[in-house]
């Protein structure tokens, strides 16, 4: 094929650059954590499916201990106490498992919340998405032992508002807005000039589409967000961290 | 024998650096073009190439078989390119009432040509910008960039016939919009099959 006569040549950078980029490059890299885990997107479709065939399993493995035990002549036996238990008993596959500083945590998390968006974490009154979700966000911003968690149930554009004056894309879709206080530092965050320091702060927050699973928006401030229009903000913590104000 | 990109990319993706920066140093050149003619901007241009391969870094538990590793950095310059005209529109209005800076003079021996080069790239891309997005991209990779309509469809994850069909269209529309120059007009990519 022959270029075309009247865009300019292909060029080099300029005498240089290839070798500062290089060098930038290379020094990014070094900065960057050795593996970053991707967001865990908590697939809701799959939960329910999840719920569903956990919840057959359980009352079928109930029926076999009822039966058991009235068949059976005698009490049951200590490994079969009651469905509650049973339910945990069963493994989830169908979550990835995210390994951080080989400290496995999500199927811990995940196989005791066998739930949909809206339901609710065994540890409180915590939407499991929100509650995995920010446990990540936690431990992949450097401190896995947030002083607390705040959600709020909100729409897209008024918990981005509140924390800055961005106009986003879709602003009616409804959200979690999650902010976690304690000492974060984005070390994966992409800025040029590699003399600047990553970017930190003790306000983490982020809005995950209840629809999705997905995390849309992403910050980091110094600064909590204004919830006057958002509603009371819902509040918990991690437990193995710092004690919740 | 300077080693495959395929077996650079395997290093790269077990956490080798170095490994990554000979691909770097490798397809800088396409890479800073592409951006350039994408946005008639030497500047951006270099300032977006490290977005592109710290992005590629962040990918790399993607699986890239020979050949395919430049189209891919492509696929990722576009998805930056993309990234970075939202980014444009939405800060468009806030930049617009920044006092304007000063300018410094540049007497390098390069300045003269980069800043033809950049009035030649803003008059084609004035006429590209006619058509959609979409068509936009194809024509720049396949005429400008001369990739073949498979790794076109590679980088940006689409069918081989629709890249054939946008291309169409593209070069379509740009000889309805400027008959008499036809200056846009590249020939066919050469393809793999």
């Amino acid at each position: 094929m022959s270029p075309s006569p009247s865009i300019p040549p292909l060029r080099d950078l300029s005498p240089g650059r290839l070798e500062t980029h290089h060098a930038h490059l290379l020094s990014e890299i070094g900065r960057q954590s050795p593996w970053r885990p991707r967001p865990p997107t908590v697939a809701w479709t799959s939960l329910r499916v999840a719920v569903v065939a956990g919840a057959s399993a359980t009352a079928a493995a109930a029926i076999t201990a009822a039966v058991a035990v009235t068949w059976g002549g005698g009490a049951p036996s200590r490994d079969v106490t009651g469905p509650r238990h049973l339910a945990y008993a069963f493994h989830v596959p169908w979550t990835r498992s995210i390994t951080l500083s080989g400290r496995d945590y999500l199927p811990a998390v995940q196989s005791k919340s066998l739930s949909t968006a809206d339901s609710l974490h065994p540890g409180g009154r915590v939407p499991s998405g929100v509650y995995v979700l920010a446990r990540y966000q936690a431990a992949a911003n450097g401190d896995r032992g947030p002083i607390a968690v705040q959600w709020v149930k909100t729409t897209r554009q008024l918990a981005v508002s509140s924390q800055s004056g961005d106009r986003v894309d879709s602003p009616s879709r409804p959200v979690y807005f999650v902010v976690l206080h304690g000492h974060f530092v984005d070390e994966n965050a992409y800025y040029m000039g590699g003399a600047a320091r990553a970017p930190r702060g003790t306000v983490l927050s982020f809005t995950i589409d209840r629809k999705s699973g997905r995390v849309l928006d992403f910050a980091l401030a110094k600064k909590s967000p204004d919830f006057s229009k958002l509603g009371r903000p819902q509040r918990f913590s991690f437990g193995s961290g710092r004690r919740a104000k | 024998m300077a080693p495959s990109d395929a077996s650079l990319w395997a290093r790269a993706r077990a956490g080798d650096a170095g490994a990554f920066g000979v691909l770097f140093r490798r397809h800088a050149k396409a890479i800073y073009n592409f951006l350039f003619r994408s946005t008639a901007d030497w500047a951006a241009a270099d300032d977006l190439l490290s977005i592109v391969f710290l992005e590629a870094w962040r990918r790399r538990d993607k699986e890239l078989d020979e050949g395919n590793v430049l189209p891919w950095l492509y696929g990722i310059a576009a998805n930056v390119l993309r990234n970075r005209r939202r980014s444009e529109r939405r800060f468009a209005a806030a930049l617009r009432r920044l006092p304007k800076a000063e300018s410094e003079p540049d007497f390098s021996p390069a300045a003269d040509e980069h800043v033809d080069d950049e009035r030649l790239m803003r008059q084609a891309l004035d006429l590209l910008h006619e058509l959609p997005e979409r068509e936009q991209e194809v024509f720049v990779l396949c005429a400008w960039m001369e990739l073949s309509y498979e790794d076109a469809a590679l980088a940006l994850g689409l069918p081989i016939g629709t890249v054939r069909s946008r291309l169409s269209r593209a070069r379509a529309r740009l000889r309805e919009l400027e008959p008499g120059r036809g200056h846009l007009e590249g020939g066919d990519p050469v393809s793999d099959q």
